[in-house]
């Protein structure tokens, strides 16, 4: 599988490529008062308002610190009901590029707990190892509506 | 511009290209750029704060809408191939593949200026016609030369497939629709104009023929 890698809370983590829509700079984002701590806010992005997390953040470690490494990940969610998909944005450090993984190189299956239950695979990959991010998971279904709401969006 | 960054081991300048290449590793990459260690400073290049406006810049170019050079609806997409010193195009769209010149087997008592004969394309015979004889191309006098350039490209409609021998393929390309001129009734065939437009593709005339008029003059040689 291709997996885009990045680095946040000072390992290496990765999301699949194929939900993937476009890796963009950092940018100004608008604050949302009252959110959890990881929502690092929304972007006005093609015409459209995208969420963004800092992944560093929600994993519980430091946020995304702001250098030209850092970058915006903007990733296609599945919506509640499985039909149409959100735009999520990631925040997260040394989105460096694109690596395939074959599946002899997985080191380790998923191993999602319920804090987190968006942690998925793990490779090993010349560096360290990779964690997948499996974007699908990333928000609760609380948090979901309330970002999203009962908006249609389709791709 | 100084990047503020210190390099601490900025090898391509002492033993690499830059340097004295006496680097043991540019046997194997052959330039620094595809080096590792190379690519591993580059990303490390990036690790540094931003410019004043940096966010203001991606912020506004963002929020607009996406500018795509790939589906610009005011444009076509074209093969461009030759036939003796005629260029012509069609649309990519009824294009299959463009393939190497294989031996095109006569079939008796029916092959004619038109139908060449049958092609074996992986296992599969098709029907192999000649656009020279369709478009009334002059044909050089001697046996037809297969010049390193040749290509046979493979078109179809609803199913039907044909393949014909280019003398030359030079690609797919995209040309805007306002260089498109209709074609001069002088330079057509005086019995059937096989080209809807003709347009100027880096210092050649090219005929885009029209793909409704080459697919009906194929198949009325079925019939």
């Amino acid at each position: 599988m291709l997996l885009l890698m990045f680095r946040a809370a000072d390992e290496l983590y990765a999301v699949d490529a194929k939900c993937v829509v476009e890796v963009v700079p950092r940018v100004a984002l608008r604050a949302l008062p009252h959110a959890q701590g990881f929502v690092a806010g929304v972007f006005p992005y093609r015409g459209r308002v995208v969420p963004v997390i800092d992944v560093g953040l929600m994993l519980g470690g430091a946020g995304a610190r702001p250098l030209l490494s850092t970058r915006i990940i903007v990733a296609d969610v599945s919506a509640r009901n499985q039909l149409s998909v959100h735009r999520l944005g990631l925040i997260a450090e040394q989105v460096s590029g694109v690596s395939r993984f074959e599946q002899e190189q997985k080191v380790a299956e998923s191993m999602a707990w319920e804090q987190a239950p968006y942690l998925g695979a793990m490779f090993q990959a010349e560096d360290g190892l990779v964690q997948v991010i499996n974007v699908d998971r990333i928000l609760t279904d609380s948090l979901r509506d309330a970002l999203f709401g009962d908006v249609m969006e389709t791709s | 511009m100084s990047t503020g960054l210190a390099l601490a081991n900025d090898c391509w300048n002492r033993i690499g290209v830059s340097g004295d290449r006496t680097c043991p590793e540019l046997d194997k990459f052959i330039h620094c750029r595809n080096c590792p260690v190379f690519a591993s400073a580059a990303r490390a290049f990036f690790d540094r704060a931003a410019p004043a406006d940096y966010l203001a810049e991606w912020t506004a170019v963002l929020s607009g809408p996406q500018e795509s050079a790939l589906c610009d609806a005011d444009s076509v997409s074209l093969l461009i191939f030759r036939l003796h010193g005629d260029w012509l195009a069609l649309s990519t769209r009824s294009v299959v593949e463009v393939t190497s010149v294989r031996t095109v087997h006569r079939i008796p008592h029916r092959t004619n200026a038109i139908l060449a004969g049958l092609v074996n394309l992986r296992g599969q015979l098709h029907l192999c016609v000649s656009l020279h004889g369709l478009l009334d191309v002059a044909t050089p006098a001697g046996p037809p030369t297969h010049g390193a350039a040749s290509r046979m490209v493979v078109i179809a409609q609803n199913a039907e497939l044909w393949v014909f021998a280019a003398d030359e393929v030079l690609g797919v390309h995209r040309v805007p629709r306002n260089v498109l001129r209709g074609a001069p009734s002088t330079l057509a065939n005086p019995s059937v104009s096989f080209s809807q437009a003709v347009f100027g593709w880096e210092g050649r005339s090219v005929g885009f023929l029209d793909e409704q008029r080459v697919f009906s003059g194929l198949r009325s040689l079925n019939a």
